[in-house]
């Protein structure tokens, strides 16, 4: 995935020194950016020690239970990671990081066992594409010859994006996605991954081989993430590098990186890569949470989250508010309209959001959402899609409210125009 | 990258151009806004619409193609119904690059060929198609409602040029039944994409002549012919970055032809031939014996020295790509065969940078360095 292109320009700085009185100062509207930013990530960190601890009492005592217990701490940790994932575009330190926690779609026969049937024996992309690290200690991947005895974080690093294929994903929430639920194979039908608890059990009781390998893998990719996630939170932190580099400066590359994030994830990513290309192809495997069948969640936390930095405010998961001097308040002491029109647009989509959230609840999951023939759940994922699209425009219009310029946001090839936004 | 002697002579000339540019005193004046109406006319209402009308026709020889084909199945029918398609490939790959307006609404353009398929997608679907080999992939019209990936060209190029495929089907066993009525629903399913296309062109044609102030879409023809600019460069680049780069890969160990675009039908190059006399009218206002030179944005150029050398650039390409065999396979198997495609992508790159910096720059419709006001 490109990064999008940042063309920030201090040419028109002169407009946010220009504007009424009631207009925050830039530097503060982008400290409650990097507050928030800090807050969502520790979050995200707490919620995934939280998911560690799970995952740990699972290896230790596995069972029906301590599984479930696994797989909702899983679905927790999502919430608050999916909305610091507009800081993703705009900010490098993020982008270049987020791979290693939130990589996807990926070719999970590189890590375990798959139903070969539907998925394949090969791909001409990937020479990993079922490698299955779980299986076998010793791994023959473009002729080099990879010693996997032993399953740590060290490996798993080795592993991630072998053979420079993106798809090999090893390490972060999808990889331990797949672990927990294993592959969806129901297609556009009802029901998410049924991997049993008892791929985790000890002796005779193990499914499918390779329990004590699957249990090492598991723990290695949720302690690797915690510590991913610890080093994220620290950057944001006083004194951390992500926030002093959206802080420095006239404002003006702070702003643009609010803007470019919020773009890019509305338009190429989450309007384009995550949910449009599913809708053309009718396909549940480009659904973003794939394995669990969370993607409804996944999505909606999306928007909330460019809802969040546009507004200034932020819910904690222990129901604490982070908020203060926003964008909103900068845009409205410029343009009282637009931050009026995009405050409704980014309302609109979050009910989008809401309403995939409700359908998935009564049954009806992201991937039927898609199904070809279900005209119905496709007219709710395009409505999120249109939401996205739509708010994108006005997104565009916040650089000339402000006195930004030069941004291009991340594209996708399965919106109808993407030229249109540009 | 290594430049063939006459290409690097182009450059140097091109180069000397962009120096005169440079040199102009001055910003040039704003062109004025209905200096672009008639280029806008003259592409979307003159050249464009024979163009969808000869798509359409190909897509309906093609479609009658497989009939017959399909009706009593023989080799002599299996290499008519192959011609059929590359007839049809041919102009599809000319209108491809004209991303915009009722090309582009609702996925139509990805719904006639799904490439690239980063995720492997169509293999994957069309694994389990054969499996089920379900009866509404071969009703025209469930299909139009199915996955993009199995609807449009590459899953024909599938059905026709794939493993056994053509075998099958003039044996007629279960799977070769199967795959008749698959390709012939496809095929009408392109025809019937091809005459929505051909339906809805002509209003949005007009939307775009009468951009300006009272149009809700066009609020000025800059503003209209602004597509057409980045329609030329985007097809430049997805010529270079996807359906060059992605076969090539990052070494000649690493270059894979089944990566590029049509790869079983050995045509990745020859889509590319075809890209570029699309990609030209949009530039001059000629395509094939339809329309008139300068009339495309040529028309808003006033250097006739610029606009000579970015043709005989472009002419240079053309002619590299012409003289090149159809597939990249072919190609690859040359022992220069990976600098000869490098270079190519080279070239593709060349022209790219002309786009942005001389035509971007001279009809004020590009956002990249405009060589004459220096900026």
């Amino acid at each position: 995935m490109k990064i999008a292109k940042i063309l920030g320009t201090a040419a028109l700085v002169s407009t946010l020194g220009a504007q009424a009185y009631a207009a925050p100062a830039a530097k503060d509207v982008l400290t409650t950016y990097a507050d928030i930013a800090h807050a969502g990530y520790e979050d995200s960190l707490i919620t995934a020690k939280e998911l560690q601890a799970a995952i740990d009492e699972l290896v230790a005592n596995p069972s029906a239970a301590t599984f479930d217990a696994a797989k909702s701490a899983w679905l927790a940790s999502r919430a608050p990671y999916q909305q610091t994932e507009v800081y993703r575009f705009g900010n490098a330190i993020v982008d270049d990081w987020e791979g290693k926690v939130n990589a996807w779609p990926l070719d999970e026969g590189l890590i375990d066992y798959v139903e070969t049937g539907l998925y394949g024996e090969e791909s001409e992309e990937n020479p990993a594409y079922t490698a299955n690290v779980i299986a076998n200690p010793t791994l023959t991947i473009s002729g080099e010859t990879i010693d996997a005895s032993t399953i740590d974080a060290a490996l798993l690093e080795s592993l991630h994006e072998i053979d420079d294929v993106e798809a090999n994903v090893a390490t972060g929430y999808h990889a331990i996605e797949f672990l927990l639920w294993g592959q969806d194979l129901n297609g556009t039908d009802a029901g998410a991954g049924e991997r049993k608890w008892t791929d985790y059990a000890a002796g005779d009781a193990c499914t499918n081989g390779n329990c004590d390998r699957r249990s090492e893998y598991l723990q290695a990719a949720a302690d690797l993430m915690v510590s991913d996630l610890e080093w994220i939170t620290e950057q944001w932190a006083e004194g951390g590098e992500a926030r002093k580099t959206v802080l420095e400066g006239d404002g003006v590359p702070g702003l643009t990186a609010i803007v470019t994030g919020m773009g890019s994830l509305s338009y190429g990513e989450l309007g384009g890569e995550r949910t449009k290309l599913g809708l053309l192809l009718h396909d549940p495997e480009e659904e973003h949470d794939c394995f669990s069948d969370n993607t409804h969640n996944s999505h909606y936390y999306d928007a909330l989250g460019i809802q969040n930095v546009y507004l200034g405010r932020y819910t904690r998961v222990d129901g604490s508010v982070v908020e203060g001097p926003s964008l909103s308040d900068l845009v409205a002491a410029n343009d009282a309209a637009l931050d009026t029109e995009l405050r409704g647009k980014l309302a609109a989509s979050v009910v989008a959001g809401k309403v995939m959230v409700t359908r998935a609840k009564g049954g009806e999951a992201f991937d039927q959402l898609i199904a070809m023939g279900n005209e119905d759940g496709n007219a709710v994922v395009q409505a999120f899609v249109d939401a996205l699209v739509d708010q994108t425009k006005s997104i565009e219009q916040i650089i000339a409210a402000v006195g930004i310029d030069g941004i291009e946001f991340e594209g996708s090839d399965s919106l109808d125009n993407p030229s249109a936004v540009n | 990258m290594i430049f063939k002697p006459s290409w690097r002579s182009l450059l140097l000339s091109t180069t000397t151009v962009f120096a005169v540019g440079l040199s102009t005193p001055g910003a040039k004046a704003d062109i004025p806004d209905e200096n672009y109406q008639p280029v806008l006319a003259h592409l979307l209402g003159t050249v464009m619409p024979p163009k969808i009308d000869e798509f359409h026709a190909a897509s309906e020889e093609l479609t009658e193609g497989f009939r017959d084909f399909c009706s009593d199945p023989d080799n002599g029918g299996l290499e008519e119904t192959r011609a059929a398609y590359h007839a049809a490939m041919d102009i599809w790959q000319e209108i491809q690059p004209w991303r915009m307006g009722p090309l582009v609404a609702n996925g139509r353009d990805q719904h006639i060929e799904y490439w690239p398929d980063k995720h492997g997608t169509a293999a994957r679907q069309f694994r389990k198609l054969m499996f089920d080999k379900p009866a509404a992939y071969t009703d025209p019209e469930q299909l139009s409602g199915a996955s993009a990936a199995l609807q449009g060209f590459p899953a024909l190029e599938e059905v026709l040029f794939a493993d056994d495929h053509g075998n099958q089907m003039i044996a007629a066993d279960e799977n070769g039944v199967f795959l008749c009525q698959y390709g012939t629903a496809i095929a009408t399913n392109l025809g019937t994409l091809s005459g929505e296309l051909q339906a809805e062109w002509p209003d949005f044609a007009t939307a775009m002549e009468n951009a300006g102030p009272d149009s809700m879409d066009y609020p000025s023809a800059k503003f209209a012919a602004t597509d057409l600019y980045r329609a030329l460069h985007e097809g430049l680049l997805i010529i270079s970055t996807q359906k060059l780069a992605r076969p090539l890969g990052e070494n000649a160990e690493d270059a894979r032809a089944s990566r590029g675009e049509s790869p079983l039908a050995g045509r990745s190059l020859r889509n590319i031939e075809h890209n570029l006399i699309g990609l030209f009218a949009i530039y001059d206002g000629t395509w094939g014996d339809i329309g008139e030179e300068g009339q495309g944005l040529a028309a808003l150029i006033d250097n006739s020295l610029l606009d000579r050398s970015f043709k005989l650039n472009w002419q240079t390409v053309a002619d590299t790509v012409a003289d090149l065999p159809p597939s990249v396979a072919e190609v690859l198997v040359q022992s220069d065969g990976y600098a000869t495609l490098s270079d190519l992508k080279g070239q593709i790159e060349f022209l790219t940078m002309l786009v942005e910096n001389d035509v971007g720059g001279n009809t004020q419709l590009g956002g990249g360095f405009n060589a004459l006001d220096g900026d």
